[in-house]
């Protein structure tokens, strides 16, 4: 890992300790979360690295207001901007010294779809679950190559269970049973699933073996997604299928104001 | 956290795109600014005041083709406000415009006069939910269901203090409301809409089905013999209202006013227009929409009316109800005879009467939260440059929400209210539309300049390459809009009862753009003791 990216690392690891420590949950999310829960496949992050600007985490939005108080004692400046447009669902802090921004989203990640997080900040530290990192990427319309990498990584490293013992395995069941209420989801991801599946020969570093057990692990979280009994409104939105815009548009990052 | 701005690329036999920056998900939909537009329109308050002034203050005023002139009028300010907003997309009204053009006092001068003038209609607003909306609901029920419960409360409810109390709960819902975030408001906005819909689907419906001899019997009935059908119409004209026949021009155009006043909200989204998703589209469907969906239901419900009481009617029934009649033996209903009055009287059902007063105050209080909402971006984006107090910028940790420019402005409609119950003065400044359409005019005088004088704005937004007639899109659309806002502006001028621009009244406008001067000028020192320019913001490029 560069220089660079540990002192993000450090910065985190050291914002979500130092909050545990007063009472805090705040969990990494993003590129950073990735490397984290990755340790055996550092290398191939850092093949196609691309500098972080900054780190994400997610939080219970009831606890903002001292969440914010913490990192503005650690010397975080807030853009207020950022908070009025977002109407405090996300606050965005800058260190004023070295031009860290640090990220924080309440309750959920909601981009092209939303994935819930306030209830499962338990569940794992200093990031938020496998599986929420995986539907962290496969939420996206407009996957980049960026994102495409850290999903082969990630299901590289952490095998897709239905029932998970630990951490380390991605819970297939929790995101089946998220995406057989929500068609669009659903059909996001499974596009995300195939463009995935679509670019594993492209990656050189990936070894042929490599790439059979990425391709596995996408198959067994195929079948459990396709296996879980839908709901009715899943059912009624997936006769409309793509006719109708099935996800969020999400703008450029700026302000409202 | 990253997240989608422009799609290329290709790689592996399939397509991933490339994204710059991190992501921000915008929070109204182009329905919810469909709803917002209309709403501030408000068509029930645009039928009420055509069918009331329209016929009573401008006999001879062709009354469909000033709701027509009007609706053009008001494109062509949609048209230069949708440039503006396309190239500057942030919500606060014109000040995020005119911020970047203007010198700075200008600029918010302008800002805080239309704010002002939009903040007093909101609370105008809720002086009509009380006024127009429950006090003749009450009214007419009595009488129908025979209760003199229903019309004593009527009474109480018209006591100024009563008045005072009712309107200042309306401001605090709608405060609370905006406080609850946006979404919510917007979700209240759908449910509002819906119920005003169907208020007026039932009042079309009353007026198309029943005959003019039933509205004659019922009217005779619940206020004869104090006033009669026939009485009226002989009263109104033997104190001076005449129906000259044929048609006059003049009186046309000053009748569309009241057209022209509520159309004028068919532009509000400009208030919010960095919180919508879809952009230019999503402004485009809400401004337009606004225009003529609104345009079309003024039409309708001119036409039923019109044709159901009779416009000699109407204009002898608002004579004698305005005060324009002098002669005291002028007969004339218990309460002013907007629509909703005379349809509940003419459907004879004490249920239809309450579905199409419900839809009434339902139109009315739509109105109410969108302007304050307008008032409180603009505060919002004041803040942000720092020409107003930061708290104004700040977001509740508490309620997530910006409570502190919520609290402000539902305080400034609340003086306003307490003036409209207790200084009757203020009961009829109507002329604050014109302090409003002024501050516009300029705004879109200077968008004709922009893509000039700002070319490095304007050449980074989407319509930077559009042409019409060889010119910048924005310079032709904003001298449109420019045009129909002087225009707009003398004809509101020229009306001596609907604006009234005469002596104090005059002062009164003139003190409202003063007063923004004074506030900007005591910011800027008060920003220089704390080794602040407020002049750098100006210089600075929106964001993106």
């Amino acid at each position: 890992m560069s220089v660079e990216n540990e002192h993000f690392v450090a910065e985190g690891l050291s914002i979500v300790d130092d909050a545990q420590a007063q009472g805090l949950q705040l969990r990494i999310l993003g590129s950073l979360a990735y490397r984290i829960h990755c340790p055996e496949n550092l290398q191939l992050f850092e093949a196609m690295e691309r500098a972080l600007t900054d780190i994400d985490f997610s939080a219970d939005r009831r606890k903002s207001r001292e969440i914010k108080k913490f990192l503005v004692a650690r010397g975080y400046e807030e853009d207020q901007r950022m908070t009025a447009s977002t109407e405090g669902r996300r606050y965005y802090f800058e260190d004023p010294k070295n031009g860290l921004g640090v990220d924080v989203f309440y309750d959920e990640l909601h981009f092209c779809h939303a994935i819930p997080l306030r209830d499962r900040l338990d569940l794992d530290s200093p990031t938020i679950t496998t599986c929420d990192l995986l539907l962290e990427k496969m939420q996206i319309v407009e996957l980049n190559l960026k994102d495409v990498k850290d999903t082969l990584v990630l299901m590289l490293e952490h095998p897709v269970v239905e029932n998970p013992s630990s951490t380390e395995e991605i819970d297939g069941g929790y995101i089946a049973k998220l995406l057989s209420g929500d068609w669009g989801f659903y059909h996001t991801v499974n596009i995300n699933l195939d463009r995935v599946e679509r670019f594993i020969p492209d990656f050189e570093m990936i070894s042929a073996e490599q790439g059979a057990l990425i391709l596995s692990r996408i198959n067994d979280l195929r079948k459990l997604i396709e296996d879980a009994p839908k709901s009715r409104k899943w059912k009624m939105r997936a006769k409309i299928g793509e006719k109708k815009q099935w996800y969020q548009d999400v703008a450029p990052k700026g302000s409202s104001f | 956290m990253d997240s989608n701005t422009e799609a290329t690329g290709a790689s592996g036999g399939d397509r991933v795109f490339l994204r710059k920056a991190s992501g921000l998900i915008k929070t109204a939909s182009t329905a919810d600014v469909v709803i917002f537009n209309i709403g501030v329109v408000s068509i029930g308050i645009g039928i009420a005041g055509v069918l009331l002034y329209g016929p009573s203050v401008y006999p001879g005023g062709n009354l469909p083709l000033g709701i027509i002139i009007a609706c053009v009028a008001m494109s062509m300010i949609a048209f230069g406000m949708l440039t503006w907003t396309a190239v500057i997309p942030r919500s606060g009204g014109i000040y995020p415009f005119v911020s970047r053009i203007l010198p700075p006092p200008i600029a918010f001068m302008l800002s805080w006069a239309e704010s002002i003038a939009w903040l007093f209609f909101c609370a105008l607003a809720s002086y009509w939910i009380m006024t127009i909306g429950l006090i003749p609901m009450f009214t007419v029920l009595g009488i129908q269901t025979g209760s003199s419960a229903l019309t004593d409360f009527a009474t109480t409810l018209a006591e100024p203090i009563w008045t005072f109390a009712g309107g200042i709960i309306v401001l605090i819902i709608a405060g609370s409301i905006l406080g609850a975030g946006m979404r919510r408001y917007f979700l209240s906005q759908k449910i509002m809409i819906v119920i005003a819909f169907i208020g007026t689907f039932v009042m079309f419906g009353v007026m198309l089905f029943s005959s003019k001899e039933t509205f004659i019997a019922n009217f005779d009935k619940a206020f004869g013999p104090d006033a009669t059908y026939a009485g009226v119409l002989a009263t109104g004209k033997a104190g001076g209202w005449v129906n000259p026949g044929g048609f006059d021009f003049g009186q046309t155009m000053q009748a569309s006013n009241w057209a022209f006043l509520p159309l004028v909200g068919a532009a509000f989204s400009i208030a919010i227009g960095g919180e919508i998703k879809s952009g230019v589209k999503g402004q485009t469907v809400g401004m337009f929409s606004g225009v003529w969906v609104c345009g079309l239901f003024f039409l309708i419900g001119t036409v039923l009316g019109t044709r159901i009481f009779g416009y000699d009617f109407l204009g002898t029934l608002g004579y004698n109800s305005l005060g324009l009649n002098a002669d005291a033996a002028a007969q004339a209903t218990p309460v002013v005879p907007w629509v909703t009055l005379l349809a509940g009287v003419l459907g004879g059902s004490p249920v239809l009467t309450v579905i199409m007063s419900v839809g009434f105050i339902a139109w009315i209080w739509l109105w109410i939260p969108a302007m304050q909402s307008y008032g409180e971006r603009a505060m919002i984006a004041w803040a942000f440059d720092r020409v107003a107090p930061n708290k104004l910028g700040t977001v509740s940790d508490r309620f997530h929400s910006p409570i502190v420019a919520i609290g402000v402005a539902t305080i400034i409609t609340a003086i306003f209210m307490y003036l409209f119950v207790y200084v009757s003065y203020f009961g009829t400044l109507v002329l604050f539309l014109l302090v409003g359409v002024l501050a516009w005019t300029v705004a879109l005088g200077a968008g004709a300049f922009f893509p000039f004088l700002r070319p490095e704005i304007y050449g980074k937004s989407s319509i930077a390459n559009r042409k019409l007639l060889g010119l910048p899109i924005m310079t032709v659309g904003c001298f449109l809009g420019f045009v129909a806002g002087v225009g707009y502006s003398i004809n509101m001028f020229l009306d001596e009862f609907a604006v009234n621009a005469r002596g104090s009244r005059l002062i009164v406008a003139a003190g409202v753009f003063l007063s923004g001067l004074i506030f900007f000028y005591v910011m800027k020192m008060y920003r220089r003791s704390q080794g602040v320019d407020i002049n750098l913001a100006f210089k600075e490029i929106p964001i993106e």
